[in-house]
Order: C-alpha cells, then sequence, then structure tokens
C-alpha cells in the first residue's frame, strides 16, 4: 500500500466540496455560539433568580455531555417538536449551541474582569441598565475576549466532523464516501485530516497575532 | 420508559466500557503530556522539533478524523489493532497533546531563581525537577487537567463509531430495539451529564488538597483576596 498521488488528485473535488460545507457550517455555528453565548453569559450574570440559575444549568449541561449525543438527541427531537430542517440545519443548531456553552464561558469572564469604574461611570451618567450593557460593557469585553471568541471558533472547526455522524456531506464524510468507493482510505482520509491543519494553524498564528496586538492596546 | 428500564442492564455495561476506556485514555494522556513537555522545554534540538511537531499535527486536526485514520488506513499498512485498542491510544494521545502545553506552560511558570536555588542546594536532573520544580508546577496544572479530563470522557463517546460498544454505543442499540429516540438520547446525555459533574467535582478538591499543602500561605491568603475581587466584579456586574 503506497501513496497514489493521481487517486489523491481525484478526489480533491470531492474534498474541496467537503470543505466548503465544513466551512459554511463552522460559520453558521460561530454566529450562533457568539450570540447565544452573549446570550447566556448576561442571563448567568443577570443574579435574576431562577432565571441565572436555569441559566448556569444549561451551560454547564452543554459542557457536561459529548457533542455526539447532543447530535442525535436534536436529531430526533426536533423533529417532533416541529422544527425539521434536515441534517443540515440540525447540525448548525446543535454545534452553535455547543459552542455558546464555552463562547458563555468566555464572555462572563471578560464581564467579570471589565473594572467596575466602568460601570460606574456609566451609572454616573445614568445610562439605563440596557444602555450600560450596549454601551458601555459589551463594545469594551467584546474587544478584551476577540481571541478567546476566536479559538473557541477553532475548536468548533475541529468539531464539524461529528456532523458526519447525521450525514452532513462535510470534510469527513467525504473523505469516507470516497474511500468506501474505491477501498482506499489512506490519500482521502490523510488528505482531510491535512486540510483541517492547513485551514487551523494559519488561523491560531493569526489569532496570536490579534492578542498580541490587542495587549499593546494598538488594534 | 419501562422498556429502557429493562435495558438498564445492558447500558450499565456499555457505562463500564466508557470508564475503562476513559481511565486508560487518561493514563496515556497525563504520562505522554509530560514526555512531551519536558521534551518541547528542555529536550535538545531535535527532540523539541520532534516534539513540537506531534504537538502541532494532532492540535491542528480533528479528533475524529484521526481516529477514522487509524481504524481504515492502519490496517491497509498491515498494522491491525482491535478498535478499543485504537480509540484508546488515538484519544490519548490527542489529548496528551493538549495537556502538554497546559505541562508546559505551567513548568516554565516556576520562576528561574527555583531552578538556581535547587542548584546551589545540589540537585541536579530528575531530582530537582522532582522535589522542586514539580510541587510548584502541578497545583497549576489541576483546574485545567479537571477541563481535560472532562473532554476526555466527552470525546469517548466518538468510539461508538468505530464499532467500541460503550455507552453511547449501546445507548444506540437500545434505541434500534425500542424505538424512543429522544428519551433513550435524553436519558444519555443525563448520564454523561452526571459523570463529568463527578470529574469535576473530584478535581475540586483535589484542588483544594494541593492548593493547601503546595503552597505557601501568603498564596492563600492572595488568593482568596482575588477570588473575593472577582465576586465583586461579578456582584457589580448586575
Amino acid at each position: 500500500m503506497s501513496w497514489s498521488w493521481s487517486y489523491a488528485w481525484s478526489c480533491l473535488p470531492n474534498l474541496l466540496r467537503g470543505m466548503l460545507i465544513t466551512a459554511e457550517v463552522t460559520a453558521l455555528g460561530s454566529v450562533i455560539a457568539l450570540v447565544a453565548g452573549l446570550f447566556w453569559a448576561i442571563l448567568v450574570l443577570s443574579g435574576v433568580p431562577g432565571v441565572a440559575h436555569l441559566a448556569r444549568l444549561i451551560v454547564d449541561f452543554v459542557r457536561g455531555t459529548p457533542l455526539v449525543v447532543q447530535v442525535f438527541f436534536f436529531y430526533y427531537a426536533l423533529p417532533s417538536i416541529g422544527i425539521s430542517g434536515g441534517p443540515f440545519v440540525i447540525g448548525v443548531f446543535s454545534l452553535g449551541l455547543y459552542g455558546s456553552a464555552y463562547m458563555a464561558e468566555v464572555y462572563r469572564a471578560g464581564i467579570v474582569n471589565l473594572p467596575r469604574g466602568q460601570w460606574e461611570a456609566a451609572k454616573v451618567l445614568r445610562l439605563p441598565p440596557v444602555w450600560q450593557w450596549i454601551d458601555v460593557v459589551i463594545p469594551q469585553v467584546f474587544r478584551a475576549v476577540l481571541p478567546a471568541l476566536g479559538n473557541n471558533i477553532v475548536v468548533m472547526l475541529k468539531y464539524t466532523p461529528v456532523l458526519s455522524t447525521i450525514t452532513v456531506t462535510e470534510l469527513l464524510t467525504a473523505g469516507l464516501d470516497l474511500g468506501a468507493e474505491s477501498y482506499r482510505y489512506l490519500e482521502p482520509l490523510t488528505l482531510a485530516g491535512v486540510a483541517f491543519i492547513v485551514i487551523t494553524i494559519p488561523c491560531v498564528l493569526a489569532l496570536r497575532v490579534l492578542e498580541r496586538r490587542l495587549a499593546r492596546g494598538a488594534a | 420508559m419501562n422498556r429502557l428500564i429493562e435495558e438498564l442492564p445492558y447500558l450499565w455495561g456499555g457505562l463500564l466500557v466508557t470508564l475503562k476506556v476513559t481511565a486508560m485514555a487518561w493514563v496515556i494522556m497525563v504520562v505522554l503530556a509530560f514526555l512531551l513537555a519536558v521534551g518541547r522545554a528542555y529536550g535538545p534540538t531535535a527532540v523539541r522539533w520532534l516534539c513540537t511537531g506531534v504537538v502541532e499535527t494532532f492540535r491542528g486536526t480533528a479528533t475524529l478524523v484521526m481516529l477514522f485514520w487509524a481504524f481504515y488506513v492502519m490496517p491497509q499498512f498491515g498494522v491491525t489493532l482491535s478498535p478499543m485498542f485504537t480509540g484508546v491510544v488515538v484519544l490519548g494521545v490527542a489529548e496528551a497533546c493538549y495537556a502538554s502545553e497546559i505541562v508546559r506552560g505551567s513548568l516554565l511558570s516556576v520562576p528561574r531563581g527555583q531552578w538556581e536555588a535547587a542548584h546551589v542546594l545540589g540537585l541536579r536532573g530528575w531530582r530537582r525537577m522532582v522535589r522542586v520544580i514539580l510541587p510548584q508546577a502541578v497545583p497549576t496544572m489541576v483546574p485545567p487537567f479537571g477541563n481535560l479530563s472532562i473532554a476526555l470522557l466527552k470525546f469517548t463517546a466518538l468510539l461508538s463509531f468505530i464499532s467500541v460498544h460503550d455507552l453511547t454505543g449501546r445507548a444506540q442499540d437500545v434505541r434500534y430495539e425500542i424505538g424512543q429516540s429522544v428519551l433513550v438520547f435524553g436519558f444519555l446525555l443525563v448520564i454523561y451529564y452526571l459523570l463529568s459533574s463527578t470529574i469535576a467535582f473530584a478535581f475540586r478538591l483535589l484542588e483544594k488538597r494541593v492548593m493547601v499543602t503546595g503552597r505557601g500561605r501568603a498564596d492563600m491568603v492572595r488568593d482568596r483576596k482575588r477570588r473575593g475581587a472577582t465576586q465583586r466584579a461579578g456582584a457589580e456586574a448586575r
């Protein structure tokens, strides 16, 4: 068994299609995660009895259970409450929810570490609570936690192959299908693995640069 | 519901497999993490490059892709291992690469003066590492290792795709048997949540212990003050 470049070459179109789906799922999932994560963080910190505890429980529950099982659960549970958008929609939803729990922790740390003078200043200016959040807190927190949020998106990208289990035709599914057709798994699966490295390493390096620039207050 | 209760003994067997697999992969993770971290932080150039290469490759790619690669491609090279063994090794190595970064960070965070002091006291090599450096580095590793252990537990659910009959694998069997997918997978989620909460609880206890024995009183007082400040900031955010 040795590497065949011609076979590897013939795999590329399908793998690229898979990569496109992976990118779409990651992009849509991260939008959900970024928005829902902030929502959870605000609820957890709201201090409203009941609501804060419930949000805390949801975040802990999502973080404490495997994504695969969540995906299965939603794959069967969502249609039974009338939401049926096929594997892609369920995949994006599950990945987004999973990511949101991790994003929530990042936002929470960012909000808690915001100097209290900022809150006091916002109060002194007599901003209503909602505007304290929108005008003062969120913009500063968002800047401070941007690299951590980016890291979470990279992690979500690496979780997308889990969606192959509900037949979302992303990179891993594409590789497995190619392997099953020809009984040669070496080239498609290796290329799929390398594709992840090729995407994630530049992202991680870019995030490191961003982090350094933010630390200097330049960005 | 009744049919799910009838299937509980079968699921219990799967739970034992999940625990066994997690424990074995955990041992690989911890041992390899220290080797990789020491190699990357203090090894000669060749070792350093090798460790960096391994760590970045595993961290750069998706664990599930690694798992399928080991499962489908290695037999084509004539290496046939049992699915469970393959899974344990892949998960252990992959998590070790994440863990090694934590170990390395903790080792490098021990002040240089501690190395010099140990040197002056005549401690060299492994004795210096084990007696002076590790006792100071390990306490800072405990909380992130708790998170990694939970991540490891969650990753074992993926082994059901390479035909290991762990908790998730057996739950799928039960689902085929009795239908009621939402109930079965909902139940499965609760079980995993209880398991990961237990791990989190154990690591919090461990954290308290190593904080008391491993660090000075002054550190503890400072930590308590810092925690207080964080809580105040939290209260302020309301």
